[in-house]
């Protein structure tokens, strides 16, 4: 399979998930709605991304969508009580990725794809993640294949792991890079998130769904 | 200048950063949560003891306080009928020992929900009811040495009964004791209790993980009273408690 096909295919599985996000975002409760947004961001930066690559356009989403999904992340976690025992946790963390963007963007004026800043906002959303896990595993553990908060954590756990570390990688590789090491960055980049989405596919299926009441 | 070595030694130690600091968290986050769902589980089985505590004593007071009465009207009317044949007077006779066995019934289970003798002697006098009425024969020799605690309240002196009935529980069903010793002393303004069995012991788990649902409901009522539970106990040896509690925690 060519490079294009793979992209193609994992185009379509992102789209399938941020379609479906649409179509269970009135039926889902007021709490999960924000995951449902989160997913569409990660979606719409991918696909308009891949129609403006290498312009202003491409270059500027890509220096704020990882502060988006890192806010969205800590809205979440608000959302799903997180911070209900720490609520200073929540302007402090907000404060921190902000502080961090805006000295590696406005202030060092670095706007490379890669970053510390993106690492350390992976590294946030990774514990916030874990955080989110470990509530579930002891809160609700017979049922965990289809608990949404255990199977969004689950892939937000993965997805950011893995993504600090190759962007580690490549942040101490990108001095001398080759074409065999950007096209192997593509593929693990590629089959990561489509992992990433089918969890989060999953993870949307099994949303409780609002109560609906009736008077006949 | 950075040579292919450098660069794989810098990957190594940023990774195994990002790895210590993942798993090192899920492991901080995983020990903060088990603490918080154990004191939830705390919570709710003092919540459960509490509820069940109430529903005993209003079952105890609904059965002294309503059906007595009634059975008590129903068999001063009966004393009032005049059976006009032999076989009437020997239906009423029937009727009215049937009343009297009703009522004595009632009495005792209304009793053996919350002994009356807690609010006249306290823990140990309610201990006393409880042997002698209801544990006759007594599969085991328990030796009661009571002291008078009235002061310690009947909520309180409840939860203390409680804690010697599970005690007594312990020593016939799993210690097979043959003697139980229940010795109670006030030590200026505590209450100690000493409790000592013959039996096989067990191993006791003082983090109170490994320990059954009767030693840890000990724990939680001895909680709920302000007591100190000590006890003492390995295989072979029988099993030892102590239970010290202040006599007035308000002063």
């Amino acid at each position: 399979m060519t490079p294009l096909i793979i992209y193609l295919v994992y185009l379509g599985i992102g789209l399938m998930t941020a379609l479906t996000a649409l179509h269970f975002y009135r039926r889902a409760l007021q709490e999960y709605r924000p995951m449902l947004i989160f997913i569409w961001v990660l979606v719409g930066v991918e696909l308009i991304q891949t129609f403006f690559t290498n312009t202003v356009v491409a270059t500027a989403l890509d220096n704020i969508h990882y502060l988006a999904e890192a806010l969205l992340v800590i809205w979440i976690a608000k959302r799903w009580n997180l911070f209900n025992k720490r609520p200073l946790m929540f302007p402090v963390l907000v404060g921190f990725i902000l502080a961090c963007w805006t000295v590696e963007k406005l202030v060092t004026g670095n706007l490379d794809q890669l970053s510390w800043c993106r690492i350390i906002s992976s590294l946030v959303i990774a514990l916030l993640g874990i955080e989110m896990m470990s509530r579930t595993l002891l809160s609700a553990p017979a049922s965990l294949s289809r608990n949404t908060i255990y199977l969004f954590s689950m892939a937000l756990i993965f997805s950011y792991v893995l993504a600090a570390l190759a962007e580690i990688y490549l942040l101490i590789l990108s001095r001398e890079p080759s074409e065999s090491l950007i096209l192997g960055y593509f593929y693990f980049t590629v089959a990561l998130n489509a992992i990433t989405y089918i969890l989060f596919f999953k993870s949307i299926l099994c949303i409780p769904r609002k109560a609906t009441y009736s008077l006949s | 200048m950075y040579t292919e070595e450098s660069n794989i030694f810098f990957i190594l130690i940023a990774s195994l950063i990002v790895v210590a600091i993942v798993i090192g968290y899920f492991q901080y986050s995983m020990k903060v949560q088990y603490r918080g769902y154990l004191r939830l589980q705390r919570l709710h089985e003092r919540a459960k003891i509490e509820a069940q505590e109430a529903e005993r004593q209003t079952i105890a007071a609904d059965l002294h306080d309503e059906v007595g009465p009634i059975l008590s009207a129903t068999n001063f009317k009966l004393c009032e009928v005049v059976p006009d044949s032999e076989r009437g007077r020997q239906l009423l006779g029937e009727a009215q020992d049937h009343i009297k066995q009703v009522f004595h019934q009632l009495k005792r289970m209304s009793s053996l929900l919350v002994p009356r003798s807690l609010s006249i002697g306290g823990p140990l006098y309610g201990m006393d009811e409880f042997l002698n009425q209801y544990m006759r024969p007594l599969p085991l020799e328990v030796e009661l040495k009571a002291v008078n605690c009235k002061e310690l309240g009947v909520e309180r002196s409840l939860h203390l009964f409680r804690m010697l009935q599970e005690i007594l529980h312990n020593a016939i069903r799993h210690s097979k004791a043959t003697q139980l010793l229940i010795a109670g002393e006030k030590v200026g303004d505590r209450l100690i209790i000493h409790t000592s069995d013959n039996g096989v012991g067990f191993n006791y788990d003082p983090t109170g993980k490994q320990n059954g649902h009767g030693l840890q409901n000990l724990a939680i009522r001895a909680g709920m009273i302000g007591a100190e539970v000590t006890t003492e106990s390995a295989p072979g040896a029988g099993t030892k408690y102590k239970i010290e509690l202040p006599l007035n925690p308000g002063k």
